[in-house]
């Protein structure tokens, strides 16, 4: 259920040299909420999440975070306050093993010194299917691998709020499936998920609400049912009226 | 016989020392992609200072390093925040600290003009007695023995750091990936700032033993050691701390097989070997790709 606001963004604005990649966004996300963030290529869905996650600095408007304003905070005091994310191109710590990347999330990725450091990394693993691989380097997963160790190690850093960019892409229906059933198990550790997504089937599965981002703007947000139908959505995804 | 072996620790000595000598450049470029082109001035720095030790409080050396490196240490950690955060904010850190520290390289060199005027300097052999020692049938000063000892040292110490502390578990992570390691809690700022300033201690370490092994400090041997320290970690690979001894190895070996049998190409030989590694394998011999940007 939807509470008060955790996550809040208020006329955020990223250029890059004359070029709007997001444009006075504002959009908000409550506890307990997981909102699936759509578009289409370009839209800027992966420069939010940049910008949330301190990756990049906004150039203007608000982000806070639990009441706290986080502009220009550094991304490690960001993961260390509870905002993690996941990559939209998996790069695992490739010199280390699939355990060893999670340790690095359990060690350095919250404050404070964990004591439960051998089942916090085990039960991580095993929610994400990577028990078997975890002596295993990180440089020998697959692309599906790779992408759930990403998600292992968000999820090591025992987020409030995990930003998930499309953790769907590039798998088949299967994984698909097995990834939205794993994203709504990770819902119930979390404060709040935001979900970056091409794939519509697979966002349906894990919320209802979306935002849909054009061109650096919120065209729409609310259900996924109405969005589906809504003209400025349609317009961007299908085309104008009588465009070839 | 007795040329081939002679060539043979001789080489081993100095790849020791080499290794010392590159070994920070290496760090600071696989942590931060910055290319500190002032490397060498601050093993100069440091000799310097080894010297007036030797002169004026009879410190060998070995001693020295007491004093050398905590304060080359500090010297790093605070050049560190006004230089290298503003580089790696630039649209081109690698480029942008070219310019930078080449600089640095000639305002330091202009300063050590200034304080230490153009004379050569070095250390008096006689600090370590015997002056020499036979190792492996080949008699060589007692000077070499304790650079190469203290260099491997040296670079064991930075293993240690690398692969048995939490500092260089970032340390790691960071120069694997900037962007996962800050996602993951890493403070960049303080695992760089640490790197850097382990960086100019260790050149600093290499300077106080220049002058013992046939490099007489002068303001302008700066530029030798930078020159030689960047062939070493390209043959090694760049951004691989530990590649730095292969690359060492490499270049000292080359350097003083030629020099024992062809001395006139003994400057050149080693600079071939580096541009046949950039053609044929131009991540470094134990690079894992070619660098990504």
């Amino acid at each position: 259920m939807e509470g008060e606001v955790i996550l809040s963004l208020q006329g955020v604005t990223k250029r890059f040299g004359s070029m709007e990649a997001l444009s006075r966004v504002s959009l908000s996300l409550g506890r307990g909420q997981t909102l699936g963030l759509i578009g289409p290529n370009g839209s800027g869905k992966t420069t939010l999440i940049n910008v949330v996650s301190g990756l990049l600095y906004a150039d203007a408007g608000t982000l806070s975070f639990l009441g706290r304003r986080i502009n220009g905070m550094s991304p490690h005091r960001r993961s260390h306050l509870g905002i993690n994310r996941t990559f939209q191109i998996p790069h695992p710590f490739h010199g280390l093993t699939v355990r060893e990347n999670v340790d690095i999330a359990l060690l350095f990725g919250r404050k404070g010194r964990r004591t439960d450091m051998d089942q916090a990394a085990e039960d991580i693993l095993k929610l994400t299917g990577l028990s078997d691989q975890s002596g295993q380097m990180a440089s020998s997963l697959n692309t599906g691998q790779k992408k759930m160790l990403d998600l292992a190690k968000a999820l090591a850093t025992e987020p409030k709020v995990l930003l998930v960019d499309e953790l769907a892409a590039g798998l088949n229906a299967a994984e698909t499936d097995v990834v939205a059933n794993l994203l709504n198990q990770v819902k119930k550790s979390v404060e709040g998920m935001v979900i970056v997504e091409h794939v519509m089937n697979f966002i349906r599965k894990v919320t209802e609400d979306v935002a849909v981002l054009d061109a650096g703007r919120v065209i729409f947000s609310g259900k996924f049912a109405d969005a589906v139908s809504d003209p400025k959505v349609m317009e961007v995804y299908l085309g104008t009226k009588g465009s070839p | 016989m007795s040329l081939f072996v002679d060539a043979f620790v001789t080489s081993m000595l100095y790849a020791a020392f080499f290794s010392l000598a590159a070994l920070g450049l290496n760090l600071v470029f696989g942590v931060m992609r910055i290319v500190n082109l002032a490397h060498g001035e601050f093993l100069v720095m440091g000799s310097y200072l080894a010297i007036a030790l030797a002169i004026h409080y009879g410190f060998n050396p070995v001693l020295s390093l007491a004093v050398v490196v905590p304060l080359f240490f500090a010297i790093g950690l605070l050049l560190y925040y006004p230089l290298v955060p503003r580089l790696q904010r630039s649209d081109d850190p690698e480029m942008s600290s070219f310019i930078l520290f080449f600089g640095v390289s000639f305002a330091m060199e202009g300063l050590a003009v200034q304080f230490f005027g153009n004379n050569y300097q070095e250390m008096n052999y006689a600090l370590f007695r015997p002056l020499h020692l036979n190792l492996l049938n080949s008699t060589v000063p007692t000077a070499w023995v304790v650079t190469a000892a203290v260099s491997v040292a040296a670079i064991v110490a930075v293993y240690l750091y690398l692969y048995r502390t939490g500092l260089g578990l970032k340390t790691r992570a960071l120069m694997i990936n900037r962007d996962e390691a800050m996602a993951n809690g890493v403070n960049i700022n303080r695992v760089s700032a640490v790197a850097f300033g382990f960086s100019i201690a260790l050149a600093a370490a290499a300077g106080s033993f220049s002058s013992l092994i046939s490099y007489p400090t002068s303001p302008s041997i700066g530029d030798t050691f930078t020159l030689i320290s960047f062939a070493i970690i390209i043959i090694g690979a760049l951004g691989n701390p530990l590649a730095t001894v292969l690359g060492a190895v490499v270049f000292a070996y080359a350097y003083g097989y030629t020099d024992i049998y062809l001395p006139n190409w003994s400057s050149i030989v080693p600079f071939i070997i580096l541009i046949a590694v950039i053609l044929a394998r131009p991540q470094g011999l134990l690079g894992r790709k070619a660098r990504e940007f």
